[in-house]
């Protein structure tokens, strides 16, 4: 109780993954099991200490910003109007509505938490389980929430209630839900009611100055869980990078409750007694990092990928020429890559595997080819790779003509090719010219 | 999202219509209201048969929705007509193929059952009327099932439902006594009738 009641006031970060790992200890039979695939300790915070009354949207949007730096465990957050969200259910978002955009809740709802379950399950400790992948927390638009809830504040309160409501106190009960938190009764029905030392509660002000009741069922919520699985020591760790490629150099920090002693795993047969490790890991795989320390009961592990990096490489059969000039590229990049982007150096770009450019313009060109492998994009640069002169280039009829002795010149825009009226032309004026001095030195012979 | 607009409902089960949400995990939080708060807040309260529901995704593909059709059979109070068709919706739901949205304290339908029903129109948060949807007012609060008790219609809801917070209101209507889940549907209709008509 002590613990979420100190999360309200005083920001603490809870390792709920005590919870997730514990689960619900006295359910028996088919039961729902909160999971998410990556992540061993996901702060929950809010940080209200001394925050001044500034909308109830901001701290939340505040608190959910705490949350979704935090990989696998990320809310999205619609403010009123239409949920636009991205994608399928089963891609894990959970969302948060603020403003029941869709119409669902009808009056007397403050709130709710839904859970989606996939259709398999899984066996656990000898129970049959299925999966929660998604959870939604929808608010109602028709419940006056304020952050801090303070009482003797008619602005602050619903005029249908005559009572205010803690938005933070309702989002840290709906979404402790979301975390797989239960009520008392959803496990064990001999706990409704009859439970104390609880600490999932909703907070409601009245306008007369007085704080109504913390609902039994609410003050019974988590304390079964906290109560049990909150050590004083607890192993936990961030780690600044969870993808990239070989060699990855991944710093750990230790968060841990009460260490005093760290025993890492880093999953590739390497170790560390060291509090905040920096490890390298060297060769494409997925390594189960565990941080052990005394006392503790286990922890969840955090996986790190690596992934061997593609060999992004290209050449050009031609590097040099005069303007106009196209230049084939070759890609000689191998890996698993799923994608390319070219930079010409001349402000042109491209995305074909094998692009033809033609540069039209003279100078020195940086070639930069980027590769979309499964960690990320990955570069490489040809500094001064393309050398494009000014100068014309050879021109058929311009040489014939001059064989033929004629001093007109077929003329075009510098830099551009002889179009074909222009070459049309110049061959019609060498036949004429040919045929003339033909006469010529016909009637003079 | 509208109905006619979605493409991925899918039939319920034909013989027994269920929205069966009242599973760990999910979490809901109620007005602790009784009938008279329920009342006053409703459009309309009717007794009515529920025909069918169809259990599906919404057009996004984000959201499992349910929808439950009802014939009127006795307006308690509100702007409805006896026979007419209304289509009730809420959110969450389960699926043939098992994968499902949980969402604790929403009311359960029985296809050929006889219920009472407080609804009220669906409108978006932005206040934008949603086709001829109902939702249910408070939710499992709003809802009760009609049985014969000593040869009268009787009608009762839940008392408390797994994963449902009720918190207290001080909304001033109606008598301030404990809730009371099950009484005859004359005491039923005259509470209904009080309340509309001391109705704010």
């Amino acid at each position: 109780m002590n613990l979420l009641l100190a999360a309200i006031g005083t920001s603490v970060i809870l390792p709920y993954a005590v919870i997730q790992d514990n689960g619900p200890p006295a359910c028996s039979g088919t039961e729902w099991r909160w999971q998410y695939v990556q992540g061993s300790s996901i702060p929950f915070q809010f940080n209200n200490t001394g925050q001044p009354y500034a909308g109830a949207r901001t701290s939340l949007t505040n608190s959910l910003a705490v949350w979704n730096a935090v990989a696998g465990s990320a809310f999205t957050w619609s403010d009123g109007g239409d949920t636009t969200l991205q994608g399928f259910i089963n891609n894990g978002i959970n969302h948060v509505s603020w403003n029941d955009p869709d119409g669902l809740l009808g009056a007397g709802v403050l709130g709710l938490t839904g859970s989606y379950v996939d259709g398999s399950t899984f066996d656990w400790n000898g129970t049959t389980w299925r999966k929660i992948i998604d959870t939604d927390i929808v608010f109602n638009d028709g419940i006056t929430l304020v952050s801090n809830a303070t009482a003797g504040n008619p602005a602050m309160c619903d005029p249908m209630t005559d009572q205010a409501y803690s938005v933070e106190a309702i989002f840290l009960h709906e979404a402790g839900h979301a975390l797989g938190l239960q009520h008392p009764d959803q496990c064990d029905p001999a706990y409704v009611g009859g439970y104390a030392g609880a600490v999932m509660y909703s907070s409601i002000m009245n306008c007369d100055g007085t704080k109504s009741v913390l609902q039994a069922d609410d003050m019974n919520g988590v304390s079964y869980l906290y109560n049990a699985s909150v050590p004083s020591v607890y192993p936990s760790f961030d780690a600044d990078v969870d993808v990239g490629y070989s060699p990855l150099d991944v710093v750990f920090t230790d968060t841990s409750l009460g260490a005093t002693s760290w025993d890492w795993d880093f999953g590739d047969g390497n170790t560390s007694t060291q509090q905040n490790p920096t490890h390298t890991f060297t060769g494409q795989g997925a390594y189960a990092v565990a941080l052990t320390i005394e006392g503790s009961i286990p922890a969840p592990t955090r996986v790190i990928s690596v992934f061997d990096p593609p060999a992004v490489d290209f050449d050009a059969p031609q590097t040099t020429g005069k303007v106009p000039f196209t230049i084939s590229f070759h890609n000689l990049t191998t890996g698993d890559v799923t994608g390319y982007s070219w930079d010409f150096g001349d402000g042109n770009s491209s995305t074909e595997v094998d692009p033809n450019h033609e540069y039209t313009s003279a100078g020195t060109y940086t070639v930069v080819l980027t590769a979309q492998g499964q960690a990320g994009p990955i570069s490489t640069t040809k500094a001064d790779y393309i050398t494009i002169e000014n100068g014309k280039k050879g021109n058929f009829f311009q040489e014939f003509l001059s064989d033929m002795g004629c001093e007109c010149a077929v003329s075009r825009p510098m830099g551009r090719a002889p179009r074909a009226p222009a070459v049309l032309l110049a061959a019609l004026a060498g036949l004429f010219v040919w045929r003339r001095r033909r006469k010529g030195a016909t009637r003079g012979s | 999202m509208t109905w006619k607009a979605s493409r991925r409902w899918l039939p319920a089960a034909a013989a027994v219509v269920t929205c069966a949400f009242a599973a760990p995990a999910a979490a809901t939080m109620l007005l602790n209201w009784d009938v008279e708060d329920v009342a006053s807040h409703a459009d309309v309260v009717v007794v009515a048969e529920i025909d069918a529901a169809q259990i599906g995704w919404d057009t996004k593909h984000t959201q499992i929705r349910t929808r439950v059709e009802a014939r009127v059979t006795e307006v308690l109070a509100g702007s409805v007509d006896v026979g007419d068709s209304l289509s009730i919706y809420q959110i969450g739901g389960s699926l043939p193929d098992g994968s499902a949205l949980r969402i604790a304290g929403a009311p359960q339908f029985e296809s050929g059952s006889t219920v009472v029903m407080f609804l009220e129109e669906r409108v978006t948060g932005g206040g934008e009327r949603v086709g001829d949807d109902w939702l249910v007012t408070a939710a499992y609060l709003g809802k009760y099932d009609l049985f014969e008790k000593d040869g009268v219609p009787w009608v009762r809801r839940p008392a408390l439902m797994s994963g449902v917070t009720l918190v207290e209101s001080h909304l001033d209507v109606g008598p301030q006594q404990p809730a009371k889940f099950e009484m005859s549907l004359d005491e039923l209709r005259s509470r209904v009738r009080i309340a509309r008509e001391v109705r704010p």
